[in-house]
């Protein structure tokens, strides 16, 4: 019995198609991964198609509806809030967004202001809470 | 009780221990006694860790706050079951039920397949003993879930459970997943054993081949429910947002459906013997990859696990097992060698080779998005990232071509097919799809995906129905009885239970496929404020807000809208929409409780987002998803199949 030469032209194939298409989606898709305190640093620097990750600055956070929905608020860098960039979201303010709270943004960063497309709060259900020292001025204890 | 609990668990770790000795001496020794006692010892490693699981779960109901993990993940206002679901909150409970279901599915193999050869079955334990041994050592030395609190004081309160995890399928989830990825680890078992007792044969694979159903089964449920939690909880209108927490479940579904195709080239035809060996062993050591993802913090994710050291040791433990299963190859690899090789590329088994090729293909594209982070800093040095639109760029394509082959596979003939029959079976189907395409380019379809994807759909369910008329005609004229035709229907599938099992699971596919393509290509998203009494027109819709109120219980405070969602023009009412937004007091966080009006038509998805700085206006986010309903009740036809193909066949009667 010998192996069938077509079939492996089409293997072949089917190999060449999906690294082309691979490499192809991988290079129109690609977004830079930034921080916040980078694009600070550079603020007349435009850049486009980036995802940054950072946290939400305790500063005032605008939400208005009418006449536009729109969501504006600060961004740094987790824990670090030096260099701040301004952040502006058109749509609606997702579960979960609060000050404090660390966000991933894939937008672009247009005269200064991150332009978010998509604004994520990281979803806090598997994080591994604080030690419980840090809880314990707040809630009530009893001694052992 | 939880003293209790950490001795069980450590009385486990010894016994899997024993067993693996055990074992490797019944396997070199043909010693039965020693094969006996490594029996006994597997059924006992599993009740000590049912034992150990068991106290978890006391001290949960119990809110025995002396325990970190226990106050980590709950506090005294949940509901009981959510108290028992919150086990597996946490890391350190999730890979105590890991370890525990696979535990049970060890416990299952030594008394189901206590008849087998004496000398596989050793080293079939030996084998599982290397997943069981390095899960319990986690459990036990690493996230050791019988930890004190580490703190002076005894809280009288513990930190809570996130709210979105306080949900039925918080129940449900994750145990499946779980119940899916340790069956994997039977045939892995298997695969092991039979290479280790040198028994390279199909039997190791005819062995398992329920198993591998079932684990297949289970993983399609387990993601399925974790993309309908997601639906019904997130308020986004999606239900699968290729995460690398999503993709690491999906990697091993993806192997693991190669593997159940490939395993049917090799009980037919002798072939694949090496490829089926790495299928499996790739397909469990994605599972255990999986775990590295998530939990060594490489990837960015919106799960955001806690990131530790637990995720390298993973890696560690799966960089040994592909250097141990490829020592083994080398060491059997005359018996590996197969002899048969493919005769024509019309022909069954190159249709299989071909399912495999493009699964894997699919598999490697998808851990490429996963990595690509970090293999582009490793090599570039820069940090970049691929997301959504790259996995729909690159899998769309080749699922696609999984589709035309799930529709023209199963109906060609092994070994070699003749072109004339081919193309007389499909003529039929293609030209039906042709005119199905074109409708869809007349009637606007957004995209040449879209209309390919109906077409394909189409051409699938023509085969398969005609293929269950075929069947049922052949069984009516065979048949004596004057009985009732579903009679005559249940007795032919239940004689080719694999086959017509398997139709059910392709027809199913396709259900899921025609929800995910009409849910993705026809999506309607409109965000939009109302005061009450205000209205909305959106497409064939009209949402009036009725009025606003708010809610305040123990556990939340809840911001209520009442929609009326009508027809137009008929202007009837079709359903009050009651979508909410609650905010947690103890966790300072909010969530969407979303409306949704589901018909095989459409899903109508309402999201209450909050109100204006005044207080009056509410927003609202609205997606229309055509077909959506149509993916969970595929799942059903999915799950229907697969029960189907593990039923036991119907012994005929008449004739053998």
């Amino acid at each position: 019995m010998k192996r069938s030469p077509i079939f492996s032209l089409l293997a072949m194939a089917v190999i060449v198609f999906g690294t082309l298409l691979l490499l192809y989606a991988t290079t129109t898709t690609k977004a830079e991964i930034i921080l916040p305190s980078e694009l600070a640093s550079t603020p007349s620097q435009d850049r486009k198609r980036l995802r940054v990750g950072g946290q939400v600055a305790n500063s005032k956070i605008n939400y208005t509806l009418e006449p536009e929905i729109k969501l504006e608020f600060v961004l740094h860098d987790h824990n670090k809030t030096d260099l701040s960039i301004p952040v502006i979201y058109q749509d609606l303010k997702p579960d979960m967004f609060a000050p404090g709270r660390d966000v991933l943004i894939d937008g672009d960063f247009v005269n200064g202001k991150l332009h978010a497309h998509t604004l994520l709060t990281q979803c806090p259900s598997k994080y591994e809470p604080p030690s419980p020292e840090q809880h314990i001025s707040k809630s009530d204890t009893a001694t052992k | 009780m939880g003293e209790l609990g950490g001795f069980f668990l450590f009385i486990s770790w010894l016994l899997a221990i024993w067993s693996t000795c055990a074992g490797i001496y019944a396997g070199k020794t043909s010693s039965k006694a020693y094969l006996t006692s490594a029996r006994y010892a597997t059924v006992a490693h599993a009740i000590f860790l049912g034992g150990a699981t068991t106290a978890l779960a006391t001290l949960f109901v119990n809110s025995d706050f002396t325990n970190q993990f226990v106050w980590q993940f709950s506090d005294t206002t949940m509901p009981s079951i959510y108290k028992i679901t919150a086990v597996w909150g946490g890391m350190d409970g999730s890979m105590l039920l890991w370890a525990f279901l696979l535990s049970v599915m060890g416990a299952v193999v030594v008394f189901t397949d206590r008849n087998i050869a004496p000398q596989l079955l050793s080293w079939v334990i030996v084998g599982f003993h290397t997943t069981t041994l390095f899960f319990t050592s986690i459990v036990l030395f690493l996230t050791n879930p019988f930890r004190y609190i580490k703190a002076p004081f005894i809280p009288l309160e513990g930190n809570g459970l996130n709210p979105l995890l306080q949900n039925p399928y918080m129940a449900a989830h994750p145990p499946t997943l779980y119940l899916g990825f340790t069956t994997f680890a039977v045939p892995f078992a298997f695969c092991i054993g039979a290479l280790l007792a040198g028994r390279i044969t199909s039997e190791w694979i005819k062995l398992t081949r329920r198993w591998t159903l079932i684990a297949w089964g289970f993983l399609t449920i387990g993601i399925t429910l974790g993309g309908h939690w997601a639906y019904l909880e997130l308020g986004w209108g999606g239900f699968w947002a290729w995460d690398p927490v999503e993709n690491a479940s999906f990697l091993p579904w993806l192997t693991g459906t190669a593997f159940l195709h490939s395993i049917m080239v090799q009980e037919r035809k002798g072939m694949l013997k090496a490829w089926n060996v790495w299928l499996i062993v790739i397909t469990y050591g994605l599972t255990v990859f999986g775990t590295f993802l998530t939990r060594s913090g490489i990837v960015q994710s919106v799960h955001a696990f806690a990131s530790t050291d637990i995720g390298w040791t993973f890696l560690a433990y799966l960089s040994f097992l592909l250097v141990g299963v490829g020592i083994l190859h080398y060491l059997r690899r005359k018996e590996l060698s197969s002899d048969v090789h493919l005769e024509s590329v019309l022909s069954r088994e190159s249709a299989f080779l071909l399912n495999n090729l493009l699964f894997l293909s699919i598999c490697f594209a998808v851990l490429w998005g996963v990595m690509f982070p970090v293999l582009s800093e490793a090599v570039t040095g820069k940090k970049q990232t691929i997301g959504i639109p790259y996995f729909n760029a690159v899998t769309i394509p080749l699922f696609l071509a999984m589709l035309i082959l799930m529709g023209v596979g199963p109906l060609i003939s092994w070994r070699k097919a003749s072109p004339q029959r081919v193309l007389r079976t499909f003529v039929t189907p293609f030209i039906g799809a042709l005119f199905i395409g074109i409708i869809c380019v007349w009637a606007g379809a957004p995209s040449f995906y879209t209309t390919l994807s109906y077409s394909i759909c189409y051409f699938i369910t023509h085969t398969i129905l005609r293929e269950f008329y075929r069947g049922y005609k052949a069984q009516r004229l065979s048949s004596t009885s004057k009985g009732l035709a579903s009679k005559d229907l249940t007795h032919m599938v239940r004689r080719h239970h694999t086959r017509y099992g398997g139709y059910l699971v392709h027809l199913g596919v396709v259900i899921m496929v025609l929800g995910i393509t009409a849910s993705m290509a026809h999506k309607l998203e409109v965000e939009f404020s109302l005061l009450p009494g205000q209205s909305e027109q959106i497409g064939r819709f009209k949402f009036q807000l009725k009025n606003l109120t708010t809610e305040e219980n123990q556990n939340y405070g809840a911001l209520m809208a009442q929609v009326e969602l009508k027809d137009t023009p008929s202007d009837k009412i079709l359903d009050i929409l009651r979508p909410e937004l609650r905010r947690y007091i103890r966790k300072e966080e909010s969530t969407s409780e979303v409306a949704i009006r589901s018909t095989l038509r459409e899903d109508v998805y309402l999201v209450l987002a909050g109100l204006d700085d005044s207080g009056t206006r509410a927003a609202f986010k609205l997606f229309i998803n055509p077909l959506q309903k149509w993916l969970w009740i595929g799942l059903i036809v999915v799950v229907a199949g697969t029960l189907v193909t593990l039923t036991p066949p119907l012994q005929s009667k008449s004739s053998a």
